[in-house]
């Protein structure tokens, strides 16, 4: 009678005993491997790096340009030719001054090149509203008491003006203009306006020098003056078309999740139902105008995202060396089954939690729908994102936590593209709260081949933004 | 250089020690490789991914245990990766042989290869558990938690893999014999 033997005691007691040899081939091609996975942890592909270096020029280039012209690119002189007439009333003594009852018109003119001209013209204005209320005034129309050495300047000036070219003709027909004024405020009142030439006669000479010298100080004092209104209009000008220049503060919370196909910490977990978590994002950015409705911004976020895998296996030792063993747990794991088996304590299963810190920086342009106090805006770009942490924890059933190590083929720059429809609300000139709901498509996340996978992340950002002047 | 130096070597990334320790446990872990895997192809795939996660993981063995020990369960689960919630479906049975004979003559002498195409040939989920089960000494309990079945399903593959397996070796029997009667002709 032949021995009997159970099947599966048999087929043990072959095997134990055997011994197999593996292709030749084998050690070449895990040397292969290794060798390749060294690289890959050395080498990242120059085009990661010039990405950014490429944003960061173009930004460079906008800030430049715009700085870089005071006027900024968007103002126009429309009106190169400004006459501001001030009525001023001049006060004198002696006969002179009795005589002196005039209004003078200040002419400044601002040519198209930007200089500034001024003059002046004595000019009778009987029925001036602001006439001296003293009782010396004069009406006398006489030359002799109408306009006296600033006359003589005006009429000169103006006709050092007439013959200048302008291609326009503005300046001669604003001349015009103040003539005509001059006119028909005489007319208006019955007398006669006139720019008159200055008697020089030996008695007055030294009354009118020292008029001279005042008025003299008087135009020094109004050049200042016009040179700071000036400048006031064209800080102004400056203001109104830079005043969209903003810093922002921004902030959300954000919810991540990855896709489902390719796990980004084991092949095994290929296919298993993730889930996302909610994290936070913060950060400053720039806005820069394009034209009315357009703007560019720039920010720079630190960004957290997460996503969970549940329901993972972990009763038994076996579990435990196989969570640990997952491949993209990379080689900083120090945490042995020991460790592991006293962190899960009774639990039977717990969940593997991924996350994953960058620092964003998006590029987005922006056009507003609305405008007004309460605007609306769309906006497409798309962020730059540098790894700067990941970390897989374990969760048991009590919520603690273990870090079990982070994964270790996740790239180190990646890409996602940006799109979103947003509100606004100006608090004030200056000061404008906004809040910008985004999807963003995350390419990429790992540089495994075989693991790689794509994300998406849901951000209501909200922030300050605070027009600022960067003169 | 002993077990130790050779890790210590291994964790520091030297090539010449990751050989070393390639050469010495590639024919134990090769052979689990081809038990737990469908076929020679994929065992040495199983062993080449199986030794990566070895030089990746190493500086995570403490000491605790067996290193050889460690080695395998890291081969184990690579091949169970690759198969677990696969869809090679369980073969059809006949349910009128289940409660036949599972013994086996002791004295039968078939080849190692034949032996391990036979538990090759078994239907994914059978193959892990009646190696889990039976080749490696899990528990039935262990076993379905690894594959994430329940303990009665761990049970009743298992006894089926071995209605399988008994019957393909009475095959192979068969086929064995005829060509020795007929290469001794």
């Amino acid at each position: 009678m032949k021995n009997k033997k159970d099947i599966g005691l048999f087929l043990k007691e072959k095997l134990d005993a055997a011994q197999k040899t593996p292709n030749d081939d084998l050690w070449g091609k895990i040397n292969d491997s290794l060798n390749k996975k060294e690289k890959k942890k050395r080498k990242v592909s120059p085009i990661w790096f010039l990405l950014p270096i490429a944003f960061s020029s173009i930004l460079g280039i906008i800030f430049y340009t715009v700085l870089s012209n005071p006027q900024g690119p968007r103002i126009k002189n429309t009106n190169p030719i400004q006459i501001d007439t001030t009525h001023k009333i001049s006060q004198g003594k002696g006969s002179h001054s009795k005589s002196n009852s005039a209004t003078e018109k200040n002419i400044f003119i601002k040519d198209s090149l930007g200089e500034i001209t001024n003059g002046f013209t004595t000019i009778n204005e009987d029925n001036d509203r602001r006439k001296p209320k003293k009782g010396n005034e004069n009406n006398d129309h006489s030359p002799k008491n109408r306009s006296r050495l600033s006359g003589n300047k005006a009429e000169k000036l103006i006709k050092s003006i007439s013959k200048r070219k302008n291609p326009n003709g503005k300046i001669d027909k604003t001349i015009a203009n103040v003539e005509r004024e001059s006119g028909n405020s005489t007319s208006k009142g019955k007398s006669k306006n006139k720019i008159s030439h200055v008697k020089t006669d030996s008695l007055h000479k030294k009354d009118l020098e020292k008029r001279d010298s005042t008025r003299v100080a008087k135009t020094q004092n109004n050049k200042k003056r016009i040179k700071e209104t000036t400048q006031k209009d064209s800080t102004k000008t400056e203001q109104e078309s830079r005043g969209k220049w903003a810093v922002m503060v921004v902030g959300g919370p954000t919810y991540f999740d990855i896709s489902k196909k390719y796990s980004l910490i084991d092949n095994s977990l290929n296919g298993r139902k993730t889930f996302g978590e909610f994290s936070f994002s913060y950060g400053l950015g720039v806005s820069v105008p394009i034209s009315e409705n357009l703007s560019i911004s720039f920010a720079v976020l630190r960004t957290k995202m997460a996503y969970s895998v549940k329901n993972i296996p972990s009763s038994t030792q076996q579990d435990f060396s196989r969570i640990l063993s997952y491949s993209a747990i990379s080689d900083e794991n120090l945490v042995t089954e020991q460790e592991f088996s006293e962190f899960n304590g009774t639990g039977t299963s717990l969940t593997l939690m991924h996350e994953i810190e960058y620092i964003e920086m998006p590029l987005q342009l922006s056009y507003s729908f609305v405008q007004g106090k309460f605007g609306v805006h769309g906006f497409v770009g798309f962020s730059t994102l540098l790894l700067q942490n990941n970390v897989i924890f374990a969760e048991n059933s009590r919520g603690g936590r273990l870090k079990l190590g982070s994964a270790n083929d996740l790239l180190k720059i990646n890409l996602s593209i940006n799109a979103g429809l947003g509100a606004h609300y100006n608090l004030s000139e200056r000061i404008r709260i906004e809040i910008n709901p985004t999807f963003k498509y995350h390419f990429f996340i790992s540089d495994n081949q075989n693991r790689n996978t794509s994300g998406f992340l849901l951000g209501v950002y909200g922030g300050i933004k605070y027009n600022f002047n960067l003169k | 250089m002993n077990e130790a130096e050779l890790i210590r070597a291994c964790i520091k990334n030297d090539r010449k020690a990751q050989n070393e320790l390639f050469r010495l446990y590639k024919d134990s872990l090769f052979l689990i490789s081809l038990k737990y895997c469908r076929n020679t192809a994929d065992a040495e795939d199983n062993l080449h991914d199986s030794f990566l996660t070895i030089f990746q993981k190493i500086k995570n063995f403490k000491g605790n245990g067996s290193f050889e020990g460690w080695m395998k369960r890291i081969t184990i689960y690579k091949a169970i990766d690759k198969y677990k919630g696969g869809k090679n479906s369980p073969l059809e049975i006949n349910e009128g042989i289940l409660e036949g004979d599972l013994n086996v003559d002791t004295g039968i002498n078939l080849k190692l290869d034949t032996l391990l195409k036979i538990i090759q040939e078994l239907p994914d989920q059978y193959r892990l558990v009646f190696n889990l089960y039976q080749m490696d000494g899990y528990s039935h309990k262990q076993t379905s938690k690894i594959l994430n079945i329940s303990e009665n399903t761990s049970k009743s593959n298992y006894h089926r893999a071995k209605i399988i397996l008994r019957k393909k070796i009475m095959e192979a029997m068969k086929t064995e014999d005829f060509k020795t009667e007929h290469n001794e002709k």
